[in-house]
């Protein structure tokens, strides 16, 4: 059956469905059927089958092959169908050419059957019943369709106006929504405008009330410190007596008098007098007064009035004593007490004066510029003239030149309170403060001087009430000082704690055994373990003086925040207090609802990126509701708007730094002033060892310099500089770094080994020689010879003695033999001949021939005879033993077993003969040396079952036999069969290393100890080969290392002086140990942040160090590494003017910073340099993401590792426990304003973001230009007037 | 301890050849040549043809074919030649021989130039190593029954611990494995680095957590090593089929007893017959076919083309042919003269015309005065020796009209002959004194026809 065919078959099932179901017009005859009359049980008529003729029909349907029941007929299209189907799916997949479809042939029909005439007649009928029936069907949906027209017809003729009219309403709908929706965008415009406008407004009134605030806050700060300032002047006051003598001695050091006199001269020109104003008339006129009087005078002043005004008033008396020449020598004194006075004064309040300057630095900076041209030269040679009195007065108004003056003012870091310190420290604190605050006798130390001035500090900042940061610079001894405040408080102020310390969970132990050290009076609870032992530990929590301190992990305090929460602390202290810099953590929000009387915050970098971060830190210092004023500290986005956004600007902008943003800076650090105490290590390092940090240029091997061109000049590496993709630069960068730090980073030499082939390659040909050659050469002749017969072997018979084969000769039977053939030669007779026919004859003849066969055997005999007799050797075994002088087993084993078995043995040979021949051991220990230097050649290629091949004909138990022995060459031809890189060239390859090796020899010959410190993990691998190689024994940390086993190396190298060298990776060694047994720190590789190598110098450069450190920076020469470095110190200058030892930015390389470091010049780069400029610059995200990209896995194991354990230390977000979200989350802006240098590509987006408003807004504007118009301007009254707020 | 001299890289210093200073062809990128460059000087047309060659060598669509130098002596064919080599780098390989090395008494003409036919053909093969690398931490030999009877117990397997930082594992060796140990006097604690391809077993050294201060002996300890103890490690080997038909013709490497006996039993040289490299380059086709390996024409040089005879050309021809074949380069000095080995044919440069029909041919033109004297400019740089100006232009006056080869050679006896003088640099009297006693070939040639065939 063909497609075609099951078609129509469908087609034929399709209509005689429909049929079945129009049904719609029915005609019905009704008729009454007469009853019948029964009266034979044949008259009943059967019930019809079908009811109507139509039923009839129904019931069956005729398909080709005969009728059917329609179910079943559906069954067999169905079927058909679904065998239709499969053949076309298999045409489809191919089963069936295209071109010839396969006709299934119908089985010849059983034709053998003839046909009858009635056959022949029912089928006919059959057949015309089918058309007639087909016939009906067709002419039945004819008219069907026919009529459905017509009707279709007559409903469109009536349908048209209705349908008309719809569309109209829908056209007018369309237009309706379309009018309302412009005019709703209209709206939103108009909306958008107003907003705008309010927002104008609202921003503005928000700036004032802001600036309001802001004022407060500064009156605050201001308030707060003068009133410490009192209550130290107040001290002053009371001591001024007991110090005049040393002001005695002073005056007595300063003699040039006369200069003095000039500089009085030169300082009070008619300019500074203009200034001078009416209180300082009244002044100048009490200054006949008393002298006693005057200083109470002063000390009145100094305590009420502003301190601008007493600093005029240096001036004033400077030019008092200048009005009054003739009294100057009688007043010398008055004056020097006078200015000591004055002078004492700047020294307790140097933050006074200095932030006195700043407010005043607006408002009176007419004047004090005024001024400014005559006070440098005062100062200048004041300073010259080395006049101590004036000294302070200099230091301070060198300092006030600093604010105002515009290049100067630069200097002054956010953190800039240390450098008053520096000042504070060495001149004033003896002076001052040396019997303020003893030592607390609980206390078990000594303090350093900036100690004891941190100490005081800290109480002052106690009985201020206040809270603050210490945040000196790392390994000051913040702890000490804290643990010193703590007995402080006991001791004086009776005040016992409780007090809670939390600190990162790695130095949680050092703490406690620092108060066990400092301050054993005290109990400590140091409070970790698991939840079982915690709880433990919170027995009698509540009860006092059960402890007094208690030390906790940031993680543990939050997992039971509960109870520290419900207890009342005195003092909470929070070391490493960057910790909570993000003020979205649930750590700063948990910790910052603890009950506490005071709070503490102490890092070592209170900057690390923002100053939002440092905000974060003041906010939780003084949280709103908690201090006693209403000054709590501003919001965000106020401190955002004063200082974030202006310092940004200001760092980005680098160099030029207008009034404005200094203005800023000025306001910031009074804000900060009274909060905040850093100092530097290089402010006081009189007090610790000394540090000094050499660059050492190491050239570059020969083949690092080739691998270096080689990479830099590659196509492909100029190509990606061009590119300006970010991160291939910094994959290329990496390379670089990688060649320069080890050329086995970037390319191993490798071990060279032979290419092994697994299976001979004459494997085959071995069974096809077996088979064909040795089958058919299998018999071999020279077997079958026996040639000693022959005597063609010469040396066969060697083992004979001579004298036994003299015998054997004398055995000869070569006589006998003679005597019978000459007797049988006589016998025959030579004439005879064969006769024929001649019996005797014959018969002589046979005995003849007899007697001449013998003759022949005995001939033959004789010639075996002979021969066999004759072996005679060529020396014979009798010889060879006399010249064979030497024992023959000469081995030094089985001469033992020789002794033993033959006792003369011992005496018949001597040493000397034995040591003439060497065994093979003793030859090849004895050449060991020159067997040494030899190696056999790597072979190319080695065939692995060769040998097994070549051995096949040894019997295996000699193959054992021969294993067992020695092989003296083994060494030499083992030695390159793995080739390994000759050790020493990990040396010579490398320019560090050879550089290494010789200031590890100095060094460790001169007894010191040393840190290596490196990035790349692999360095570190190469560093232990080295260091093996040459004997120095070490220790290792990296990533990898555990964090307990870290105390345990750090305590092994610290106390075990025979270990030299320690190697570190700059990322997990770079923190929190102490490595003071160390007193030189070798930086191997420089990081990309000189924070962190910072940091790490730390670990040796600490409280502790009792020897000068030295730090030694290997640095590859005329590499990117130097590059590097130049760029690292320009950073770190720029650092130290713009904001001075404050790490405003980790971001040290930007990406024009990285195009840089290829001291390329082509064209092509100078443009994507600058590109990249203008561009925006990657933020620290992507930076890091880069670095670990190109960078080796362990090396970010090791980072990612090192950020986990800080993470785990440091942050805690609740959300998010991954370190990678915590990266993230660490790295983005605070907000979309809080964008520092680090973020400089958000905000550029930002910036974008607000370009794109702005096109918006113009836009709008334009708009609005066009369809200028009472309508616009009334909506927005509108608008205005009904207030947007309600709606949106 | 091992002595270990340190190996000058400056090769200058150990040794200077003729052709020592020659870098490369000194072309430009686009083709075109530097009129000096890599150490070249003038030939500027050879060169352009030879850097076209290089290309073409380089991105393999040059196989199977030859190239002839052709040119007067000391024209620099050897020099091209070198430079092509240079070009090509390290991994291409470039075996270059003279004609007359063929004719020796113990190797058919024919075998040495197949032999250095497959020199001259690289196989690149991409070989998975594993590597067994680590500290032993126990090595526990299990004895078994000797099946042969006799002699006690052999060593079955041997459990071998390995430590490294990243793991441990524990490996079962062959027996020939744990000889190998023995041998290398292997212990606990040792770092031991084992090639299970080859079978290959040394002994790093001992690991250094062993170290302590006070060990006299003179161990070299070796960090325990990083990785895991297994690893794989995908590399690319460079072989040339010489190298294959020599490790099938005889056990190489010498790691076990089994290559000892071998070399005990077969003590003279297996001869590689045509049957085994027949096998060889099954295999190597194989390799192809897997797609392990990469086939690399490299290049044969066959200076002083002339010296070969009638049958080594019959023996090329049929060579160049075959679809195995390096690219051949030729260099000739002759004009038309008689083919060795027949008696009277006649052909240009001594090479057959059916062979040569299928060479390109680059001719090489003799210097001129001001190149000569650039040369010898440079080699007098290359063998430090300081040559004044009017020494310089002498020097090259008589190369052209000797030859560039003879005004070399001249370099070293004028500047010994100068320092006899106790001068520094070489004057033109130096030069004059040498030029009577040293002949050139043409004043020599004179000399022996003005003497009428005998030297007197």
């Amino acid at each position: 059956m063909t497609y075609e065919e099951s078609e129509k078959n469908k087609n034929g099932l399709s209509s005689y469905i429909k049929k079945e179901g129009s049904s719609d017009l029915k005609v019905r005859v009704r008729f009454r059927e007469p009853k019948l009359l029964v009266t034979h049980s044949g008259h009943i008529t059967e019930q019809p089958k079908y009811e109507h003729l139509e039923q009839y029909l129904d019931s069956y349907v005729s398909l080709e092959d005969g009728d059917h029941d329609p179910k079943e007929a559906k069954e067999l299209v169905f079927r058909e169908v679904q065998l239709r189907h499969r053949i076309n799916e298999f045409r489809k997949k191919g089963y069936f050419t295209a071109e010839a479809p396969v006709e299934l042939k119908k089985a010849p029909s059983s034709n053998n059957i003839p046909i009858s005439y009635r056959d022949n007649l029912l089928s006919h009928v059959n057949g015309y019943a089918r058309s007639m029936h087909n016939d009906r069907k067709v002419r039945a949906s004819r008219s069907r369709r026919i009529s459905g027209m017509i009707l279709a017809h007559f409903k469109r003729l009536s349908g048209a106006d209705e349908k008309k009219a719809k569309e109209e309403d829908k056209r007018i709908r369309l237009l309706a929504k379309r009018t309302a929706w412009e005019i709703r965008k209209k709206w939103k415009v108009i909306e958008r405008e107003v907003r705008r406008r309010r927002a104008e407004r609202a921003a503005e009134a928000q700036r004032v009330a802001g600036k309001e605030q802001l004022a407060n806050i500064l009156k605050h700060s201001t308030d707060l410190l003068e009133a410490r300032i009192e209550r130290a002047n107040i001290n002053i006051s009371a001591q001024t007596s007991e110090s005049a003598v040393d002001w005695n001695y002073l005056l007595k050091t300063s003699d040039d008098l006369l200069s003095v006199d000039e500089l009085k001269l030169k300082y009070s020109n008619p300019d500074l007098i203009k200034n001078i104003e009416r209180e300082e008339e009244a002044e100048e006129t009490s200054d006949d007064e008393p002298l006693s009087s005057e200083d109470e005078e002063n000390e009145d002043e100094d305590i009420t009035e502003e301190s601008n005004l007493r600093k005029r008033k240096v001036s004033d008396k400077t030019r008092v004593v200048n009005k009054h020449p003739p009294s100057l020598r009688r007043s010398r004194r008055f004056f020097a007490k006078k200015s000591y006075n004055h002078v004492s004064d700047l020294d307790g309040e140097v933050i006074v004066m200095k932030k006195e300057d700043i407010t005043d630095g607006v408002s009176t900076k007419k004047d004090l510029n005024d001024g400014d041209q005559n006070e440098v030269p005062l100062h200048d040679t004041g300073s010259s003239s080395s006049l101590s009195l004036l000294y302070n007065e200099d230091v301070a108004s060198k300092k006030k030149r600093r604010v105002n003056d515009d290049g100067l003012a630069r200097k002054k870091s956010i953190a800039g309170i240390s450098e008053q310190r520096k000042f504070d420290e060495p001149n004033g604190s003896p002076v001052l403060h040396a019997n303020k605050i003893q030592v607390p006798f609980l206390f078990r130390g000594t303090l350093r001087e900036y100690q004891q001035y941190g100490l005081e500090w800290l109480t002052a900042l106690h009985d201020s009430n206040t809270n603050g940061i210490l945040a000196d610079e790392m390994g000051l001894g913040k702890t000490i000082q804290t643990i010193a405040l703590l007995a402080h408080l006991a001791c004086e102020k009776e005040n016992w704690g409780p007090h809670l310390i939390i600190v990162p969970t790695s130095v949680m132990l050092n703490w406690e055994m620092e108060f066990k050290k400092f301050l054993p009076g005290f109990k400590i609870l140091t409070y970790y373990g698991n939840p079982q032992e915690r709880k433990e530990k919170r027995s009698g929590w509540y009860k006092p003086d059960t402890w007094h301190v208690c030390i906790t992990s940031y993680q543990l305090v939050l997992q039971d925040h509960q109870p520290f929460r419900r207890k009342k602390w005195q003092y909470m202290i929070l070391d490493e207090a960057h910790n909570i810099k993000n003020f979205r953590s649930q750590r700063w929000q948990s910790l910052l609802n603890f009950n506490a009387e005071h709070r503490l915050l102490l890092t070592g970098t209170p900057l690390q990126n923002n100053l939002v971060e440092l905000w974060s830190l003041l906010y939780f210092l003084m949280p709103a509701g908690v201090t006693q004023n209403n000054s709590a500290f501003a919001n965000l986005k106020d401190f955002q708007d004063w200082f974030s956004k202006p310092m940004d600007r200001l760092i980005e902008e680098g160099q030029d730094m207008n009034p404005e943003a200094m203005n800023t800076v000025a306001k910031l650090h009074r804000v900060l002033r009274p909060y905040l105490l850093r100092r530097l290590k290089t402010e006081v390092e009189k007090q610790m060892p000394a540090k000094y940090e050499h660059v050492v240029y190491c050239q570059l091997s020969k083949r690092q310099r080739f691998l270096y061109d080689d990479f830099i000049n590659r196509a492909r590496t100029r190509e990606i500089l061009a590119s300006g993709n970010f991160m291939s630069i910094i994959n290329c960068l990496m390379q670089l770094r990688k060649v320069c730090n080890h050329p086995n980073l970037h390319e191993e030499r490798p071990i060279v080994t032979s290419f092994a082939l697994r299976r001979s390659a004459i494997a085959d040909l071995e069974i096809k020689d077996l088979l064909v050659r040795k089958r058919l050469l299998h018999e071999e002749p020279m077997t079958k010879l026996d040639l000693s017969t022959l005597r063609l072997i010469r040396t066969d018979s060697e083992a004979f003695d001579t004298f036994v084969s003299d015998e054997l000769n004398s055995l000869c039977a070569t006589n006998a033999y003679n005597r019978i053939s000459t007797f049988l030669r006589m016998q025959i007779d030579e004439e005879c001949k064969p006769c024929q026919f001649k019996k005797s004859n014959f018969k002589e003849h046979f005995q003849n021939k007899i007697y001449q066969e013998q003759l022949d055997k005995l001939n033959f005999q004789k010639y075996l005879n002979e021969s066999k007799c004759s072996h005679s050797p060529i020396y014979g075994s009798n010889l060879i033993r006399l010249a064979e002088k030497l024992p023959k087993h000469s081995t030094s084993i089985d001469y033992t077993l020789y002794a033993k078995d033959d006792p003369l043995y011992l005496l018949n040979t001597t040493k000397a003969l034995r040591s003439c021949i060497l065994s093979t051991e003793e030859r090849a220990s004895n050449m060991k040396e020159i067997i040494q230097r030899f190696a056999c050649i790597t072979p190319k290629a080695v065939v692995v079952d060769l040998p097994e091949l070549f051995c096949k004909t040894i019997p295996r138990d000699l193959l054992y036999e021969v294993s067992r022995k020695i092989n003296p060459l083994h060494q030499a031809s083992t030695r390159l069969a793995i080739a390994f890189p000759d050790k020493r060239l990990l040396q010579y390859d490398c320019g560090k290393l050879q550089v290494l090796d010789r200031l590890l020899k100095d060094l460790v010959s001169n007894g010191h100890r040393v840190l290596i410190f490196t990035q790349m993990t692999k360095v570190l691998d190469i560093l232990e080969q080295f260091l093996n190689i040459h004997g120095h024994r070490y220790l290792r940390l990296d990533g990898a290392t555990k964090i307990e086993q870290r105390q345990i190396l750090t305590e092994r190298f610290n106390n075990d002086d025979k270990i030299p060298v320690f190697i570190l990776s700059t990322r997990s060694g770079g923190l929190g140990i102490n490595l003071t047994g160390a007193d030189t720190v070798i930086f191997y590789d420089s990081d990309w942040n000189p924070q962190l190598d910072a940091q790490a110098q730390d670990r040796s450069h600490r409280i502790g160090q009792t020897r000068d450190v030295h730090i030694y920076r290997l640095i590859s020469e005329y590499t990117v590494e130097s590059n590097m470095l130049r760029r690292a110190n320009q950073k770190r200058m720029l650092d130290k003017i713009v904001i001075q030892g404050g790490e405003f930015t980790t971001e040290w390389f930007r990406k024009a910073d990285v195009l840089d470091l290829f001291d390329l010049d082509d064209e092509s780069l100078k443009k994507v340099k600058a590109d990249s400029d203008s561009g925006s610059t990657k933020n620290e995200e992507n930076w890091e993401v880069a670095l670990a990209a190109a960078e080796d896995e362990e090396d970010v194991q090791a980072a990612q590792v090192a950020r986990k354990e800080s993470a785990l230390e440091q942050t805690e977000f609740s959300e998010t426990s991954t370190p990678q979200a915590m990266l993230t989350k660490d790295s983005t802006p605070l907000s979309s304003d809080s964008a520092t240098p680090g973020f400089e590509r958000d905000s550029t987006e930002e910036q974008s973001n607000t370009n794109d408003m702005d096109e918006d807004r113009s836009e709008l504007e334009e708009d609005l230009d066009e369809t200028v118009g009472h309508i616009d301007e009334y909506m927005i009254s509108f608008l205005e007037q009904e207030g947007t707020s309600d709606e949106w | 301890m091992v002595q270990i001299s340190e190996v000058k890289g400056n090769g200058r210093d150990n040794r200077i050849t003729t052709h020592s200073h020659i870098k490369g062809l000194g072309l430009k990128e686009d083709g075109t040549c530097e009129s000096v460059g890599g150490g070249f000087i003038g030939q500027e047309k050879a060169r352009e043809a030879c850097g076209i060659i290089t290309d073409l060598i380089k991105s393999k669509k040059f196989g199977g074919k030859g190239v002839l130098f052709a040119g007067g002596a000391g024209t620099g064919k050897t020099a091209l030649a070198l430079a092509i080599a240079q070009e090509l780098g390290p991994k291409v390989p470039f075996c270059p021989m003279v004609g007359s090395e063929v004719y020796s008494s113990e190797i058919k003409k024919t075998e040495a130039l197949m032999e250095n036919f497959r020199r001259a053909i690289g196989l690149r093969v991409k070989e998975t190593k594993e590597v067994y690398e680590g500290e032993v931490t126990e090595m526990v030999p299990e004895e078994a029954e000797n099946p042969l009877g006799g002699y006690g117990k052999t060593i079955s397997h041997v459990l071998l611990g390995l430590k490294t930082h990243k793991g441990t594992k524990q490996l079962k060796l062959d027996p020939s494995i744990y000889e190998s140990l023995q041998r290398e006097q292997v212990s606990t604690g040792d770092v031991i680095y084992i090639e299970a391809n080859t079978g290959a077993v040394k002994r790093v050294g001992r690991s250094d957590a062993y170290a302590t201060e006070f060990d006299l002996e003179a161990e070299e300890y070796v960090p325990m090593p990083k990785g895991e103890v297994h690893k794989r490690k995908e590399i690319v080997q460079d072989v040339t089929l010489h190298d294959l038909d020599i490790a099938n013709a005889r056990p190489q490497g010498g790691q076990d007893i089994m290559s000892m006996m071998g070399q005990l039993m077969k003590p003279k040289k297996t001869e590689i017959t045509d049957k085994l490299r027949g096998e060889i380059n099954k295999v190597v086709n194989k390799y192809i076919e897997q797609g392990i390996a990469e086939l690399i024409p490299g290049v044969l040089f066959i200076d002083e083309v002339h010296m070969l005879d009638i049958e080594c050309f019959t023996y090329l021809n049929q060579a160049l042919e075959s679809t195995i074949s390096p690219i051949v380069i030729f260099a000739s000095n002759r004009g038309i003269c008689t083919i060795r080995g027949t008696e009277d044919i006649q052909a240009p440069h001594g090479i057959p015309t059916d062979l040569l029909d299928r060479l390109l041919i680059v001719r090489t033109l003799p210097y001129s005065e001001s190149e000569i004297r650039s040369i010898l400019q440079i080699r007098a740089k290359v063998e430090n020796i300081i040559l004044t100006d009017e020494c310089l232009d002498k020097l090259a006056q008589e190369g052209s009209r000797t030859s560039l080869r003879y005004v070399i050679q001249l370099l070293t006896p004028v500047s010994i002959i100068a320092s006899l003088h106790g001068n520094k640099e070489i004057g033109v009297q130096d030069i004059e004194e040498c030029n009577d006693l040293f002949l050139d070939a043409r004043r020599s040639a004179q000399v022996v026809k003005s003497s009428s065939g005998f030297l007197q």
